[in-house]
């Protein structure tokens, strides 16, 4: 069995098992990239790159996952079977090590790396980060977190648990708000509540990227007192939907997925700091201040100089000026893998500084 | 000969009307101004200028100089190219003319209003060449009109009086017209001589009130504020309150040169223009530098990769010449042109690193630029150390055919661009995208020896000749996976600092990646065996291929992070030197076969 085992692994480890892997890999990479001219770069990327197996049709062809992962167990058999260990070969030993550690990299930021984002209105301060494209419905009751509905199961809410029904009537991903009285099925006598009485959403084709999407959902309430009736939800709507159902307050807010740092961080100052005499940005800014327990921390987080605290990297990604104020958008990501890429860097880039060096010394290859 | 006559004619017709060309303009160009977000010298912005709306920069300084200190003159100068057909159809203009003025251009422009407003809400990347054309003269000729206005408040509108003079008057003047008007209606030929002078006065103080709102492009005053060094444009003294004895002074140099240059008087000119120049450098220092200045200008009218360009022909022919009878004359003959032409391109770049202030590759064109001096390098380093010409005639070839291609990547006229937010590192330019172009130029060197390898072959050129040439190929391409795979996660390292991730499967991303493994599978079946030594160049070979997709190809899919690189109207080109490109490699590979196989 051992032997069969290091047969296989001697079989892995050979270079032409990346002569056959590579095409593969170059026919999937250039797929998914021009994919993305017209499926955008989120649904190009789950369907290419994160994942074990595309379907051209009927035929499963390999996925992202799949030739990665290969290459990766060839490059451990090679680094671990194969590898002659002397001088004259160091170079290449250290190469494919880098090769290594970045693939490994990759797959533990693929596992465990989170990308959120938090919105931060000039002298405000918050823990809350959301995520891109997940939303929930949120249900508080008398002021209290009790349940979360995951927007991609909306067809099977449960809400046996709850003392009041929600009947959705219909969902979009992407939802374009009308008048609810240009509505065609409209009806005056019907009971509509809160924003539902003046609005009405209807389905719009999917925005390339995920989260530009205005999701959104019609249902009907019932066995809440005195409020039963249609109602609407959708991303970041301005008001809960608030009600009395067996003596108990409660309010339902949708939205993006929201979770809560273990600290908070306030924004002093945003500036988009513009070229002399133009609109176009030579950078953007926010000052900001850490606040954790006793801690006050203040930094500033710029473009292409994020902050790092805790495990939790910030970095300067969007912004929005209005009348109201300047607001700075932060993505918040937590990647336990972030060193890889730095340590695979530098070994890949010695190791075939060292190669080329004793190629050329050697006069021949 | 009838033919050439005419041609030279036409030419002269063309040239914009300069009333005084034999000025000095040594002063008047080095005037720093600020212009899209950029200091840059007088003479750099006629030249961008011009060359918008004329094509040509030629006698740039004495257009700009007419047009602002002699607008009803210039406004006769037929400065704007045409040469869309359609759109010359469309305004109403000959087809047999390229070169219209103001005049001729109204009624057109007038009857188009309408599409512009609906133009400019579509998808600009949508838009026919016609209605790209249509766009662009409307926007040259409210730029220019603007231009033609920007120092209307300080020239003479009745005996020597300007606009200034009379602003403090204006309030009054328009006060005595409105009561003349109500009094009298609005035939002037019932008025007064002195009610007539005062509806003239009042509608021309009118008329220059409105040509000056919302001038505010020609940023070439000076003001210090709190020891804040700004610039406005003459008008914004007036509009926006922006008047201080300091401008002021500015203004009435400014006064002296018009006066000077409309009446032609040299000594005058010379005296006032230099004034002019000594104030605003006194104004402005430390911040400006002249030095900077001058490098620009002389970057401009130097051309230095004209000047690379020719001395790489230069050495291509001595070296092809050496190839069939090396003698020392031709080969030190050889080295001192592939000196010189690596001298002028990479004095070019250096000019370009200190004006801007930043690392030497920030847009497609630099990256071209850059490309094409390493593979020129390469050519010299090689010919220096082994005096064999194969090396260089090859990374000549690739400098010059990349140099050549250069000025359909820029944007706009001025090649001197600033950057977007992203991109304003100086670390990240100077290490990732140097590294990454870097290898680009490499890919290419490489590419292109493994073509002249496969050439050689077919000309049964000797073992060791081909053998000595394999192992140049192998081991330069070696160093391009080197600097194309370094680059690449240095790439990745960069994302991970700006967008907190370290890989995307971004288009530019992807192509980048597409070369490394490009290079990684070649090297592989190689040393696996599953790739013979003819397929392993032939792959190298094909670099050149992969390298134009990576580099050109996937801006033309207009999605990803990195927006910044876009350009439109190479996909034609680039899909023509793909296709010619696997023509000519299959076609050496098949012959190669075909032949060996008989032998």
């Amino acid at each position: 069995m051992i032997a069969r085992i290091k047969k296989a692994s001697i079989r892995l480890a050979e270079a032409d098992m990346v002569f056959w892997l590579m095409p593969l890999l170059i026919i999937l990479l250039i797929a998914g990239t021009l994919a993305q001219r017209w499926v955008g770069l989120f649904e190009a990327h789950q369907t290419y790159f994160a994942s074990f197996i595309i379907w051209a049709g009927p035929v499963p062809l390999p996925g992202g996952y799949i030739i990665l992962g290969l290459l990766t167990l060839n490059l451990t058999a090679k680094f671990l079977f194969k590898s002659e260990w002397s001088a004259k070969k160091s170079g290449i030993i250290l190469a494919h090590l880098g090769a290594l550690i970045l693939l490994i990299g990759g797959l533990i930021t693929s596992m465990l790396a989170q990308e959120r984002y938090m919105v931060l209105p000039e002298g405000s301060e918050s823990p809350y980060i959301y995520h891109y494209t997940k939303r929930n419905l949120m249900v508080f009751e008398d002021e209290r977190e009790i349940a979360r509905l995951p927007y991609k199961n909306i067809k099977n809410w449960n809400t046996d648990n709850l003392p009041f029904d929600i009947k959705i009537k219909f969902a979009c991903d992407n939802c374009q708000i009308l008048k609810r009285e240009d509505t065609a099925d409209y009806n005056e006598d019907d009971p509509y509540g809160g924003m539902a009485q003046f609005m009405a959403l209807r389905n719009k084709k999917s925005e390339k990227e995920p989260e530009a999407n205005l999701t959104g959902f019609e249902f009907t309430l019932s066995k809440a007192e005195g409020a039963d009736g249609n109602y609407l939800a959708f991303d970041g709507m301005p008001n809960p939907i608030e009600f009395i159902a067996q003596g108990k307050s409660y309010a339902l807010i949708f939205g993006k997925d929201q979770s809560a740092l273990p600290f908070s961080v306030a924004l002093k100052d945003f500036v988009k700091d513009d070229y002399q005499g133009t609109s176009m940005a030579r950078g953007y800014h926010s000052d900001v201040v850490i606040k954790d327990g006793d801690v006050n921390w203040e930094t500033r987080i710029e473009m292409n100089k994020p902050l790092r605290y805790k495990g939790y990297t910030f970095f300067q990604s969007s912004f929005d000026q209005s009348e109201a104020g300047e607001i700075s958008i932060l993505s918040v990501v937590k990647n336990q893998g972030w060193l890889f890429p730095y340590i695979g860097t530098i070994i890949l880039a010695l190791g075939l500084l060292l190669h080329i060096i004793l190629t050329f010394n050697r006069g021949r290859i | 000969m009838i033919r050439l006559l005419l041609f030279v004619l036409i030419c002269c017709v063309n040239t914009p009307a300069m009333a005084q060309e034999k000025l000095d303009y040594a002063a008047f160009e080095k005037m720093p101004i600020l212009d899209n977000g950029r200091i840059k010298p007088l003479g750099a912005f006629a030249k961008a200028r011009l060359k918008d709306f004329y094509g040509s920069d030629k006698n740039a300084n004495a257009w700009l100089a007419e047009t602002l200190l002699n607008p009803s003159e210039a406004i006769n100068a037929k400065i704007f190219l045409i040469k869309n057909d359609a759109l010359k159809t469309r305004l109403k203009l000959s087809k047999d003319k390229d070169y219209f003025n103001l005049q001729d251009l109204q009624t057109g422009l007038q009857a188009t209003q309408k599409d512009i407003i609906a133009l400019l809400e579509m998808n600009q990347d949508e838009l026919t060449s016609e209605q790209k054309a249509l766009l662009k003269i409307h926007e040259d000729v409210i730029s220019y009109n603007e231009l033609l206005r920007s120092f209307s408040l300080i020239l003479p509108i009745i005996d020597n009086t300007t606009f200034i003079d009379l602003l403090p008057q204006e309030q009054r003047i328009t006060n005595d017209l409105k009561s003349i008007i109500e009094r009298k209606g609005e035939d002037i030929s019932a008025y007064t001589q002195s009610e007539q002078e005062t509806a003239i006065t009042g509608f021309n103080l009118q008329q220059i009130r409105g040509g000056g709102t919302n001038n505010d492009d020609f940023k070439v005053i000076p003001t210090r504020l709190n020891n804040t060094l700004s610039w406005i444009a003459p008008w914004q003294t007036i509009n926006d309150g922006q008047g201080s004895p300091q401008t002021n002074e500015i203004l009435s140099l400014w006064s002296n040169i018009a006066n000077a240059y409309r009446s032609n008087n040299e000594k005058a000119w010379n005296k006032a223009t230099q004034e002019l120049l000594n104030k605003t450098f006194k104004i402005t220092a430390p911040e400006i530098s002249k030095t900077r200045l001058k490098v620009e200008l002389l970057y401009q009218s130097l051309k230095p990769y004209h000047l690379a360009m020719a001395f790489y022909a230069l050495s291509i022919l001595l070296l092809i010449l050496s190839l069939s009878k090396s003698s020392k004359p031709i080969t030190s003959a050889a080295l001192f042109s592939l000196s010189a032409a690596a001298i002028f391109h990479a004095s070019g770049i250096a000019a370009r690193i200190y004006i801007l202030d930043r690392p030497p590759v920030g847009t497609l064109y630099e990256s071209v630029l850059f490309v094409s001096l390493i593979c020129a390098i390469i050519g010299l380093i090689s010919y220096i150390k082994t005096r064999k010409p194969i090396i260089p005639i090859t990374g000549q070839i690739a400098a010059l055919g990349l140099l050549a291609i250069a000025p359909t990547m820029l944007q706009n006229n001025d090649s001197l661009e600033l950057l977007v937010a992203v991109l304003n590192t100086n670390f990240w330019l100077a290490t990732h995208v140097l590294c990454i172009t870097a290898g680009y130029g490499v890919c290419i060197i490489t590419a292109c020896l493994a073509h002249a390898y496969m050439i050689l072959r077919i000309k049964n050129s000797t073992h060791i000749m081909l053998n000595g040439l394999f192992q140049s190929i192998h081991k330069i391409g070696l160093i391009a996976l080197l600097l194309t795979a370094v680059g690449t996660v240095l790439g990745g390292i960069w994302a991970d600092q700006s967008w907190g991730r370290f890989w995307g499967w971004d288009p530019k991303e992807n192509g980048a990646l597409l070369i490394v493994l490009w290079l990684i599978w070649i090297q592989h079946g190689r040393l696996s065996g599953n790739i013979r030594p003819l397929g392993y160049v032939a792959g190298i070979a094909a670099l050149n291929i992969v390298v134009a997709l990576a580099w050109f190809g996937v801006n033309l899919l207009g999605v990803g992070l990195h927006s910044y690189g876009f350009t439109s109207g190479i996909a034609s080109g680039l899909a023509t030197f793909c296709i010619l490109e696997l023509i000519i490699i299959l076609g050496l590979w098949i012959t190669i076969r075909i032949r060996e196989k008989k032998v």
